[in-house]
């Protein structure tokens, strides 16, 4: 191993006052593989950002071959040799494989100025070959298979003689020969002296691809050690860290009423495929898994954003064949979106409309909404979940993440439905409003509605959780109940590597 | 703010066409006297205008447009033009207009909300479309049955005019502000997946506002039809701009979520002044100017079109 | 050789209109039934078929790269009363023509500006660049001749040969250019390009406005003749109702063709093959006897369902991407 490729110094960033990324230390020499793992939220996905050009550090200095760089945009980290395969792929799907490696470079010409076609797709080939790929380069983007995807995107980044290759769960579609072969190709590269900065949720695939693992928790760097002295428990621990110290509220009653929502082998492709279980009354099911493993695609079929291929939900005891939200909201059963801004909220619209959408249509008089009445409504509403506005005509983008995710709470809880699916409810909240929302959570179940909780944060699905339901590509992997609801166990079912 | 500014604008445009019009007005009763008839005959003149750009504020707020208003409303009209005058046209005609306006609204938002075509060129589309079906009711032809019709010209007259558009601006303006359809409609604008995820039905609700686009193009037609007494198959080609450049000057955003009838009933002012104002100012350009000063019309809807969607896109970008 | 590569929904409705079109030319055949006359039609087609051709090549590299141009038809109409004046006031042919092409060019490249600078979306851009322009075209008329009485004629048969002698020849030529074009430049790649992935262009270091500029400009060329062969095949032009109406025939023919209207697909030949059905379905609604104002509507409800059928494909795709 040659000497030191990037040097990362105390390298911090925060969105909004919440720290993503406290003063980072790491160090990757050439031609090293370096596998990076952290619960969902730890700052790897921040960490990369800063790497490849999207975002700036706060504080903090990237030294690349020894010199401090900044980098303005992707495309300047990518002439320096840092390439990147974000999770969502950038690329043309309607354009031949060849000119999607091409694209950034100058083309072969004849000498009348015309683009030697010929040429350009030797080029590709060669690029491609060089990659170990065999893939014809006049084939469409869009008609390759997810993994021949991919590896195109790893030939693409490295045609530029990238030194640095980032790759973000880069398994996170690919089947298990697919994955055999990015493995290889990778190792390739690695004895090409090409360093490898791994991302990725799957522990099997880091211990067996990576010289060293650095451990990201809660934006810290909390260990790192070389691969060969390192087992599964201790990498699990160092994630988990904390113990689960923090308090979860529980003040309701135990016992449980009957079924409100029940899927019996529930598929839709390619989101999930044989789902079954029943949430009841008064209880708060937990639905863990990693990002994309298809819960909320679960979620949103539940609430009738598109229909099911198979299978069959019964809602209140009675078949549902939801057509639609509205319908869904009528029936007594309520989702919560997961990336609030996009999903959520106009983001230029008043607190009172944002929050009085989800329940005026019980209060007009001919079509007419009550001010008073709306007006007080949505007041007591906001002490309740006490969010902190100084009016509710405010614009809801002025207000903090926490109070944005309480509107979107508040908006539904006036109409008192049965059932409610919570996704990602405490995604960039700060503490305070985090227990604030588990408080609230924990009292909806007491009243007897059955609650879905969705959650990436494992502390917070195992504390508020009776049982967990673990997804894993589409398909639930286990359900731990009891003694049986570790941060282990989640790990462990999430990841694919089910527990006997 | 942008009122008082729209309202600056409106009253400079009535002293400059004043001015160029070679109006004499010496003491401030008779000031006063040539405003109040200036303002009740550009009300009746405008009035089909004022419809129009009622229902195009509602379909701008849905981050949509409606290019074929103007030919619903020669549709609507030429269609009604084959029924017979007399009394019988109250119940024979005029429900075929109401209906026949629903239902090519209804298309509209059909084509829009269930096949996702961008509403521009759906509406592009129709537009041609309904054109052509004015030539296949009418040929070549220009009918003019309405004044034959007892009472129909109250419509074109001042008292009718204002009656209907404060029926339109006063009474449903007013209703819908308070409602929770427009706050519906709002929501889809601003944001459409967010809409769909509240439980908003958004289809239906595109599917509305078209066809009150389309309910207004029928009163539209009344009123035209009543002031102008006849139609033929290329009546008001061209007005689907006024309109649209009335509600953007009134401060609706093409990009949808907000908007205001009285900054669209402002801005449909201010362009039927300048109307006026070029109609009046002929002579004086005839003098002053090669070219006939009507034909600045274009140039100016152009640009104002351009820098009024350019200022709002501004305008709420620097107040965020 | 052709190395362009075309997508299995591309190739079908190229094949789809291939079909279609000797249909048509079979269906009007038969109906027409005098040899004669049907070599006519033949003969007939080019300047007629030529403007929208070669404004639909124009508008085809535009929408592929995720713009539009609404203001075509008026941007004919003011090149057109270029032309006019510069015949009323008698200048020779040639000049007349390149100032009619070099005029449409400009408009085009300035709504390219426009687009790139003003920063709103192309649609209202080029909405408020049909006002304005058709504005313009009656202004110049106005000012340029005196006592300008609404139209231009022009009856010197010196001025029509492009539209009347060459069309056909011109038609030929462009579109030939256009396919060796399409195959030997980077630039029709860089489009697409634009039009697939504005990020993907980003990363690879390409300026999306800069792309957009060459689309513009490169459409302002096929425009301009569109433009030339559109006025000189008239006796007389019209600034106020020239070309009106034209923007949403083109667009017809585009879509047709199977160019994606929300961009990043979309080949030459395909608006060729559009542009020519919507020209043969007019002509045989002609021989069928069919109503000629009922053959507008005819045509205005083929382009809709068309473009609402692709419309609502992309609508599934687009459904599931969303909630994905």
């Amino acid at each position: 191993m040659s000497g030191l490729l990037l040097e990362l110094d105390s390298i911090a960033k925060s969105f909004g006052g919440i720290a993503a990324l406290k003063p980072v230390q790491l160090k990757l020499r050439a031609g090293e593989v370096l596998g990076l793992v952290g619960e969902n939220g730890a700052g790897k996905s921040t960490l990369i950002k800063i790497l490849s050009g999207v975002e700036r550090p706060d504080s903090g200095q990237i030294l690349w071959n020894g010199h401090a760089v900044a980098f303005e945009s992707p495309f300047q980290a990518l002439e320096a040799g840092i390439a990147t395969i974000h999770q969502e792929l950038a690329y043309f799907g309607r354009l031949s494989v060849a000119e999607n490696l091409m694209m950034g470079d100058p083309w072969p010409r004849y000498r009348w100025g015309g683009v030697n076609w010929k040429d350009l797709h030797r080029e590709a080939k060669t690029r491609l070959n060089r990659c170990g790929l065999n893939i014809p380069t006049h084939r469409l983007f869009n008609e390759l298979s997810s993994a021949q995807k991919q590896e195109i995107a790893i030939a693409r980044a490295l045609s530029r003689k990238s030194r640095l290759l980032i790759l973000d769960e880069p398994t996170a579609s690919l089947s298990e020969p697919e994955v055999e072969r990015l493995f290889s190709q990778l190792n390739k590269l690695r004895r090409q002296g090409v360093s490898i900065l791994y991302v990725s949720h799957r522990l099997d695939e880091i211990l067996e691809l990576t010289d060293r693992v650095a451990v990201l928790r809660d934006g810290e760097l909390v260990a790192s050690y070389s691969t060969n002295s390192v087992d599964l428990n201790r990498i699990v621990k160092d994630m988990v860290g904390r113990p689960l110290d923090q308090v979860f509220p529980r003040n309701r009653a135990s016992e449980i009423g009957s079924p409100m929502l029940e899927l019996r082998g529930v598929s839709r492709s390619p989101f999930f495929y044989d789902i079954s279980f029943k949430a009841h009354a008064g209880e708060i099911v937990g639905l863990a898994g990693l990002v994309g493993a298809g819960r909320s695609g679960l979620a949103r079929a539940i609430y009738g954003l598109y229909p099911i291929e198979s299978g069959k939900m019964c809602l209140l005891g009675r078949e549902w064949r939801p057509r639609s939200p509205c319908e869904a909201v009528r029936s007594g059963l309520v989702y919560l979106p997961e990336e609030r801004k996009r999903q959520g909220f106009v983001l230029d619209h008043s607190v009172r409309d944002s929050i009085s959408i989800g329940f005026s249509d019980l209060i007009t008089k001919c079509g007419l909404i009550p001010r008073r009445l709306e007006d007080s409504r949505v007041e007591a509403a906001c002490r309740r979940f006490s969010i902190r506005t100084s009016s509710i005509r405010q614009p809801i983008r002025t207000l903090s993440g926490g109070n944005q995710q309480k509107c979107l709470l508040a908006r539904w809880l006036d109409r008192d439905p049965a059932v409610i699916v919570l996704d990602e409810p405490t995604r960039g909240v700060d503490i305070g409003a985090k227990a604030e929302i588990h408080a609230l959570i924990d009292q909806l179940a007491g009243q007897g509605k059955a609650v879905l909780l969705i959650s990436s944060d494992l502390p917070e699905v195992l504390g508020m959780s009776d049982r967990i339901l673990v997804m894993h590509r589409g398909r639930v992997s286990d359900e731990l109940r009891g003694e049986r609801m570790t941060q282990e166990n989640v790990i462990m079912a999430a990841s694919g590597m089910c527990a006997k | 703010m942008r009122y008082s500014i729209l309202l600056l604008i409106l009253f400079a445009e009535i002293g400059l066409f004043t001015v160029i019009g070679g109006q004499r007005v010496d003491s401030m009763s008779e000031i006063g006297r040539y405003l109040t008839l200036y303002f009740s005959d550009i009300l009746a003149q405008s009035a089909p205008v004022l419809l129009l750009a009622f229902g195009m504020t509602l379909v701008l707020m849905t981050a949509g447009i409606d290019l074929s208003v103007a030919s619903m409303v020669a549709l609507i009209a030429c269609v009604m033009s084959s029924f017979d005058p007399g009394i019988g046209f109250w119940w024979t005609a005029v429900p075929v207009g109401l209906v026949l306006g629903l239902l090519l609204g209804l298309t509209n938002g059909l084509l829009i909300a269930r096949l996702d075509i961008p509403p521009i060129i759906a509406t592009l589309g129709t537009m041609i479309l309904y054109r052509g079906l004015c030539f296949v009711v009418m040929g070549d032809l220009e009918k003019a049955p309405f004044l034959d019709v007892p009472g129909y010209e109250w419509f074109g007259q001042f008292l009718g005019a204002v009656f209907v558009i404060a029926m339109i601006y006063l009474a449903a303006g007013s209703y819908l502000n308070g409602s929770r359809w427009l706050r519906e409609i709002l929501m889809i604008g601003g944001n459409r997946v967010a809409a769909r995820y509240a439980g908003v039905p958004v289809t239906r609700r595109l599917c509305e506002v078209y066809a009150v686009a389309g309910f207004m193009a029928f009163l539209a037609a009344l009123c035209f039809t009543a002031r102008n007494s006849s139609v033929s198959g290329s009546s008001l080609t061209g007005l689907e701009l006024h309109v649209i450049v009335a509600v953007v000057l009134g401060g609706t955003r093409v990009q949808g979520g907000a908007g205001t009838w009285i900054g669209s009933f402002l801005g449909v002012l201010i362009l039927s002044v300048l109307d006026e104002g070029l109609r009046g100012a002929s002579v004086w350009g005839e003098k002053h100017l090669p070219f006939k000063i009507s034909h600045i019309e274009f140039l100016v809807l152009g640009v104002l079109l351009a820098a009024g969607v350019w200022m709002n896109t501004r305008f709420q970008d620097r107040n965020p | 050789m052709f190395h362009v590569h075309y997508s299995r929904f591309l190739v079908q409705r190229i094949a789809f209109l291939v079909v279609g079109n000797v249909l048509l030319l079979l269906a009007i055949f038969v109906l027409v039934q005098d040899g004669g006359s049907f070599a006519d039609v033949i003969l007939n087609a080019a300047p007629n078929v030529a403007p929208t051709v070669l404004a639909g090549l124009g508008l085809t590299g535009i929408i592929c790269a995720g713009a539009i141009d609404l203001s075509v038809g008026s941007i004919i109409a003011v090149a057109g009363t270029v032309f006019g004046v510069l015949v009323h006031r008698q200048v020779p042919p040639f000049v007349c023509y390149a100032g009619c092409v070099a005029t449409a060019w400009c408009l085009s490249v300035l709504n390219g500006y426009l687009v790139r600078g003003l920063g709103i979306s192309a649609i209202i851009v080029t909405l408020a660049g049909l006002a304005f322009y058709r504005g313009l075209a009656l202004i110049l008329a106005d000012s340029a001749i005196t006592g300008f009485g609404g139209n231009i004629s022009i009856q010197d048969d010196a001025y029509h040969s492009p539209g009347k002698v060459y069309a056909g020849a011109i038609l030929i030529l462009t579109i030939a250019a256009a396919g060796i074009w399409e195959n030997s430049s980077k630039t029709p790649s860089k489009w697409l390009a634009l039009g697939n992935s504005e990020e993907a262009c980003r990363l690879a270091g390409l300026s999306s406005g800069r792309i957009l500029q060459t689309a513009y400009g490169a459409g302002g060329v096929f425009l301009g003749l569109a433009a030339l062969i559109y006025v000189t095949r008239i006796q007389a032009i019209e600034p106020a109702r020239i070309a009106l109406g034209f923007e949403l025939q083109v667009i017809g023919a585009v879509i047709l063709g199977g160019t994606n209207i929300f961009g990043g697909e979309g080949r030459y030949i395909g608006t060729v093959l559009g542009s020519l059905f919507l020209y043969l379905l007019s002509e045989f609604l002609v021989y069928a006897g069919v109503n000629p104002y009922f053959q507008e509507v005819v045509a205005g409800a083929i382009i809709l369902f068309v473009i609402g059928l692709d419309c609502a494909m992309h609508r599934k795709r687009k459904m599931l991407e969303e909630v994905a």
